[in-house]
C-alpha cells in the first residue's frame, strides 16, 4: 500500500539528517522571508514532528475519503483531533510552507542524501497544510498551475490577449482581482504555439517540417546535409520497421519522418523485449535515434524558438523527434498546493509518454523544471514503476547533444562573444548544469562565464504578489553579478528566468539552444541571427 | 564528457587538489555528493601539534611513525602547499599566518578555551592576539553560543572579558549559526551604533563567527571603522559560518579557473580496465552518468565524510570498514590488530583508512598498487589521528597537492 511504503521510506530518510544546516546555508528564501523556517525547520524536523518514524498523514489521506460523506467527516473530525492533540507547532508552521520554491538545491548540499525538498512537499501534504491551503489566492493558483489551458486561447488571440495583459486595465485586474505581483507582468504569449506549428508542418505533407520558420522571425534553417557522418546508420530498417507504435511519415527522399502524431490508432503495440531502461543514453542514441520531444509550456506558448531549434539541431544531426500531445509537467500546478491536481497531470503525460518509452525513445526536455519533473518529481510522487521507467528515457536536451559532440562541432561557427550563463536550480538538480555551459564553450571564440545563484522567479513563484519583493531580492546578486561581467549576451535554459532576468537586467535572455543553431544561409559566419 | 582529472569529494583535501589541477592547466571535474566536512570545521586550519613548534611535529611523526601521510610529503611540498593555498583564496576568503608560517597561534573558541592553530581567517586573526581587554557580543535568542560562559572559561587563562548581549530585530527567537550569518548579512548596519558607545576602554571587541555568509569582510572592515578598534569573531558549534564562507570561495575559485563542479550526487560505480578507472558513474536523476577521465582524485573522507563505510558483520562482534568508491581494503590503523574499531584508545577508528605508496597510489597490505590512475588525499589515508596530532587541515592540503601534482606527472 502506497501510505505504508511511505511510511517506511520517510522514517529511514528523516533519520538520516543530522542538523547540519547546510540546507539552511544554500536554500535562496531562508533569510529573506522571515515567516519561512528553512529547510531544515520545514522539511525534515517538521516530518519527524508529524508523526515521528511514520508517514505524515496515515489514513488522513482526504482522497481516500473525498467522495463519501461519512469518510470525509471522519477525515475532517481526524484531523481536527490532530491539529488539537499533537502537531500544534506543526498546524502553526505549515502555512510557511508555501515559501518553498522546490529549488531542490537543498538536497543536492546535503551530505547525507536527505531529500529536503521532498520532505517539504509532504509536509505540505498533511492535513493541517491542506485546511489552510484554500483561503485566498485559490483561484489565482489555478490560473498560474494550468498555463497549458490558458495557453491555447492565449497563443490564438496572442495580440488581443497580450495587448490586455500589458495595458493598465489589465494589470489593474492582474494586481487588484488575482493577487499578481505588480512589478512582474506575466510573460507574453507568442503568435503561434510550437504545437499548432508542429501540426501545420505535419499537415503540410512535406518533408519540409521547417517551413514555417520564415513566418516567425526565425531564420529558415539549412536543411539536412547532404552527406552524412560514417556512423550515421540510418534508423534500423530490419528489426524495427513495422514495429514502431508510432506512426511515421517517410519523406520525399525515404528518410523516416515523425513530428507529430496526433492520434495514435488503436492501443501501441510494445516492443517484444524487456529493454534495458537505465542504458546510458550514447548507448541508445546508437539504436535507432528515436527521440521524443516534450516541449513544456514555455517553449510551447511564449517562445517557440527553442522547441524549433531544438529541432532544427537534432535534424541536423540525424534525429526527427516526434512531438506528442502533451500536458503541462505538473510542477506549476504542485507549486501551488493542488497536489492531487498535480497527481492527475503527472499520471496523463505518463500514460501519453509511456508508449514511446516502451518502444525506445528517449524524451528530450528544453526546460529544466520539465525535466526534474519527468525525472524525479514523478517518481518522488507517485512511486509507480511506470513513473520510474519514464525517468529513466527522460533527459535533458544537453545530456543528447553530448554524445554527439564531434557532430555538433562540426555544425557551429564561430561567435566571438561573451556570454553570462545562468545555472537554473532544476538543471544542477537534475545533474547536468554543467553540460549547458560545456556545449556553448564548444562554440568558437565563446567565452562562457557562469554566474551562481537562484534568479528567485522559482516559476510562479515570482509572480504571485505576496511573494515577489522576496523573489525579487534573492535575485538581486544574481543580476549584479550579471551586469559586472556585462556580457554580449545572457544564456539560461530556464523559461521563468529567463523571464525574470530579462526583466531586472533589461537585456534579451537566450536559451542556449538559440544560440547552438548555425546560421550557414546568411553570407555572415556568426552564431547569432540578430 | 571526458576531463584530465576527476576529483571525487569536495572537501578540504579534494577542493585543493582541484585547484591545483586547474591552475596546472588540466581540465578539471570535482564531484560531490553533498556538502563537505568544511561545513563542520572552525575555519581554522591546524598543520601539528599542540604545541608551539609545529615543523618539528612533522618531522618526528614523518621519521617515527612508518605510513604517516606526512611521511609522504617532504617540508618543502607542505609549504608550497601552503602558500598556494593562502594565494588562491586570498581574494575572497584570505588567511593569514600570523607567525608568518613559523609556529602556531592561539585562538579563543566559544568554549572559553584556546586552540592551536596554524592558519586563521582574516575574521579570526584579530583573536590570536590574545588581547586582554576584550568586549564579547551575544545576541539575544541566538541559540548556539553563549559569551558569558566563553568569557568565563578564558578568565582561567588569563584574559578579561566583559559580556553585552545585542537584541537585532530579525533575529528569530530559536536562531542557529548560518540563519544569524544570514540575517546580519543586511542587518549589519545595526550594529555599530549600538557598540559605539560599550566600546570605551577595550581593545578589540568579539564577535561569535556569524558575522555575515557572504559579505563577510566588507562588515568587517566597517564594523572596525565604525568603531575604532579591531574586531575579530570566534568559531562556534557547527554548522560554521566560517566553514562554508571558504567552501564557497573555493568552490567560486573554481569556476573562475574553469573547473566544473557535478554536486549532489553520489559515485555509484566504477569503469575499471585492467589496473587503471576509466570513469565513474554518478548517480544522477533516472540514470547513471558516466564522467570519463584519466586520471581520479580520491578524497571521499573518512567515515564522516563518508569516504568510508562501515558495517557490522553480522555474528561476530567485529565491524568491517571498506572505502566506499572503489572498494579499497580499509587499514584498521597501524599496529592496530585485534584492536575493537571503535575501542577506548581509538586508534582503530581514528587511524583507519586507505594505504598508499609514496605517490599517494591506493595499495593493498602488500604493497603492490591496485589502481594506477588513482591518487588518495585528505582523511581517506590511514597512519594519522587528526583528533589528537591536530594536523586535519595540514594533511588535507598536503596531501591534496601532492596528490594533484603526481596525477599531473
Amino acid at each position: 500500500m502506497k501510505g505504508g511504503r511511505r511510511a517506511e521510506q520517510y522514517g529511514a530518510l528523516v533519520e538520516h539528517c543530522i542538523k547540519c544546516s547546510a540546507c539552511q546555508a544554500v536554500c535562496p528564501v531562508a533569510g529573506y522571508a522571515d515567516d519561512f523556517p528553512g529547510p531544515k525547520q520545514a522539511g525534515p524536523n517538521l516530518v519527524r514532528l508529524l508523526k515521528p518514524g511514520k508517514t505524515p498523514h496515515p489514513g488522513l489521506n482526504p482522497a481516500a475519503g473525498a467522495g463519501a460523506g461519512l469518510a470525509r467527516l471522519k477525515y475532517a473530525c481526524l484531523s481536527l483531533v490532530r491539529r488539537l492533540k499533537s502537531d500544534a507547532a506543526a498546524a502553526e508552521e505549515t502555512p510557511a510552507l508555501d515559501w518553498c520554491t522546490g529549488c531542490m538545491r537543498c538536497e543536492l548540499v546535503c551530505p547525507h542524501g536527505v531529500p529536503v525538498a521532498r520532505l517539504i512537499r509532504e509536509a505540505r501534504g498533511t492535513p493541517a497544510g491542506r485546511m489552510r491551503r484554500f483561503r485566498l489566492n485559490t483561484w489565482r493558483d489555478l490560473l498560474l498551475g494550468y498555463p497549458h489551458l490558458w495557453g491555447m486561447p492565449g497563443t490564438a488571440l496572442s495580440r488581443l490577449v497580450n495587448g490586455f495583459l500589458s495595458s493598465g486595465l489589465g494589470k489593474l485586474v492582474c494586481t487588484k482581482f488575482l493577487g499578481l505581483a505588480p512589478g512582474s507582468p506575466l510573460p507574453r504569449y507568442a503568435r503561434q504555439s510550437f504545437f499548432h506549428y508542429c501540426r501545420q508542418c505535419d499537415q503540410a505533407h512535406e518533408s519540409t517540417v521547417l517551413k514555417g520558420f520564415g513566418t516567425v522571425g526565425v531564420p529558415r534553417p539549412v536543411r539536412r546535409r547532404e552527406r552524412q557522418p560514417e556512423h550515421f546508420s540510418a534508423p534500423d530498417s530490419g528489426d524495427q520497421a513495422g514495429e514502431s507504435a508510432v506512426s511515421k511519415r517517410l519523406g520525399p527522399n525515404g528518410e523516416h519522418r515523425t513530428i507529430w502524431s496526433r492520434e495514435r490508432e488503436g492501443a501501441p503495440r510494445l516492443s517484444q523485449q524487456l529493454r534495458d531502461y537505465s542504458g546510458d543514453i550514447r548507448n541508445r542514441l546508437r539504436g535507432g535515434r528515436k527521440v521524443v520531444y516534450f516541449p513544456g509550456c514555455y517553449t510551447n506558448f511564449n517562445e517557440p524558438e527553442i522547441g524549433k531549434a531544438l529541432i532544427t539541431l537534432l535534424d541536423l544531426l540525424g534525429i526527427d523527434p516526434v512531438v506528442p500531445r502533451a500536458a503541462c509537467c505538473g510542477v506549476p500546478l504542485l507549486a501551488g498546493g493542488f497536489r492531487e491536481r498535480a497527481h492527475r497531470l503527472f499520471e496523463r503525460n505518463i500514460r501519453q509518454l509511456l508508449p514511446y518509452v516502451r518502444d525506445g525513445y528517449l524524451v528530450v526536455c528544453t526546460c529544466p523544471t520539465c525535466g526534474v519533473a519527468l525525472k524525479k518529481i514523478y517518481v518522488e510522487e507517485l512511486g509507480t514503476a511506470d513513473a520510474e521507467r519514464l525517468a529513466a528515457a527522460a533527459c535533458d536536451y544537453t545530456e543528447i547533444l553530448e554524445p554527439l559532440a564531434g557532430e555538433l562541432a562540426e555544425l557551429l561557427r564561430p561567435g566571438p562573444v561573451s556570454l553570462a550563463y545562468h545555472q537554473p536550480c532544476h538543471a544542477l538538480a537534475q545533474g547536468t548544469g554543467d553540460l549547458g555551459p560545456a556545449l556553448l564553450r564548444m562554440i568558437p571564440g565563446a567565452e562562457v562565464k557562469i554566474v551562481e545563484g537562484c534568479c528567485g522567479q522559482a516559476g510562479t513563484f515570482g509572480f504571485k504578489k505576496e511573494k515577489s519583493r522576496v523573489a525579487a531580492v534573492i535575485g538581486r546578486p544574481l543580476i549584479d553579478q550579471i551586469a559586472a561581467l556585462a556580457p554580449d549576451l545572457i544564456v539560461t535554459p530556464c523559461g521563468s528566468c529567463k523571464h525574470k532576468i530579462a526583466a531586472a537586467s533589461g537585456q534579451k535572455v537566450y536559451h542556449p539552444l538559440v544560440l547552438l543553431i548555425p546560421r550557414q544561409q546568411s553570407g555572415i559566419q556568426g552564431i547569432l541571427f540578430f | 564528457m571526458k576531463y584530465d582529472v576527476v576529483v571525487i569529494g569536495a572537501g578540504l583535501a579534494g577542493l585543493t587538489a582541484a585547484l591545483q589541477s586547474l591552475s596546472r592547466g588540466s581540465k578539471t571535474c570535482v564531484i560531490s555528493a553533498g556538502a563537505g566536512t568544511l561545513y563542520y570545521m572552525s575555519g581554522c586550519l591546524d598543520l601539528c601539534g599542540k604545541g608551539d613548534h609545529p615543523w618539528q611535529e612533522i618531522g618526528e611523526l614523518a621519521r617515527g611513525t612508518p605510513g604517516h601521510p606526512y611521511s609522504y610529503v617532504s617540508l618543502q611540498e607542505i609549504r608550497e602547499a601552503l602558500s598556494f593555498f593562502v594565494r588562491e583564496t586570498a581574494v575572497t576568503c584570505p588567511y593569514r599566518s600570523p607567525s608568518d608560517f613559523s609556529c602556531n597561534v592561539w585562538v579563543p573558541t566559544s568554549l572559553g578555551t584556546l586552540r592551536p592553530a596554524f592558519l586563521v581567517p582574516e575574521g579570526q586573526a584579530a583573536g590570536a592576539e590574545n588581547l586582554a581587554r576584550v568586549l564579547a557580543v551575544d545576541f539575544q535568542g541566538y541559540r548556539d553560543f553563549s559569551a558569558a560562559f566563553m568569557a568565563e572559561g578564558l578568565a582561567g587563562k588569563g584574559l578579561q572579558w566583559q559580556v553585552i548581549e545585542v537584541a537585532l530585530g530579525c533575529v528569530q527567537k530559536n536562531s542557529g549559526s548560518v540563519d544569524l550569518a544570514r540575517c546580519l548579512d543586511h542587518a549589519w548596519p545595526e550594529l555599530a551604533p549600538r557598540l559605539r558607545p560599550e566600546v570605551q576602554g577595550f581593545d578589540a571587541v568579539a564577535f561569535p563567527a556569524v558575522l555575515g555568509l557572504s559579505d563577510y569582510l566588507l562588515i568587517k572592515q566597517e564594523l572596525e571603522g565604525a568603531l575604532g578598534i579591531p574586531v575579530f569573531e570566534v568559531p562556534t558549534l557547527p554548522p560554521s559560518v566560517p566553514g562554508i564562507r571558504l567552501d564557497r570561495a573555493l568552490r567560486g575559485r573554481i569556476r573562475e579557473l574553469g573547473g566544473e563542479l557535478l554536486f549532489g550526487f553520489p559515485v555509484r560505480g566504477v569503469r575499471v580496465e585492467g589496473a587503471s578507472c576509466s570513469g565513474i558513474e554518478v548517480a544522477v536523476p533516472g540514470r547513471l552518468r558516466l564522467i570519463e577521465g584519466q586520471r581520479f582524485i580520491l578524497a571521499t573522507g573518512g567515515i564522516a565524510g563518508g569516504g568510508i563505510s562501515v558495517s557490522r558483520v553480522e555474528g561476530l562482534r567485529q565491524e568491517s570498514a571498506v572505502e566506499s568508491v572503489f572498494g579499497f581494503p580499509v587499514a584498521r590503523g597501524l599496529n592496530s590488530d585485534g584492536m575493537s574499531f571503535f575501542g577506548p584508545e581509538g586508534p582503530g577508528y581514528a587511524r583507519c583508512g586507505v594505504l598508499v605508496n609514496g605517490r599517494l597510489q591506493p595499495v593493498n597490505f602488500g604493497g603492490d598498487v591496485l589502481m594506477e590512475n588513482v591518487f588518495c588525499a585528505g582523511r581517506i589515508l590511514a597512519g594519522y589521528d587528526p583528533f589528537r596530532e591536530h594536523n586535519g587541515a595540514g594533511v588535507a592540503i598536503a596531501t591534496g597537492y601532492k596528490a594533484a601534482l603526481e596525477a599531473a606527472r
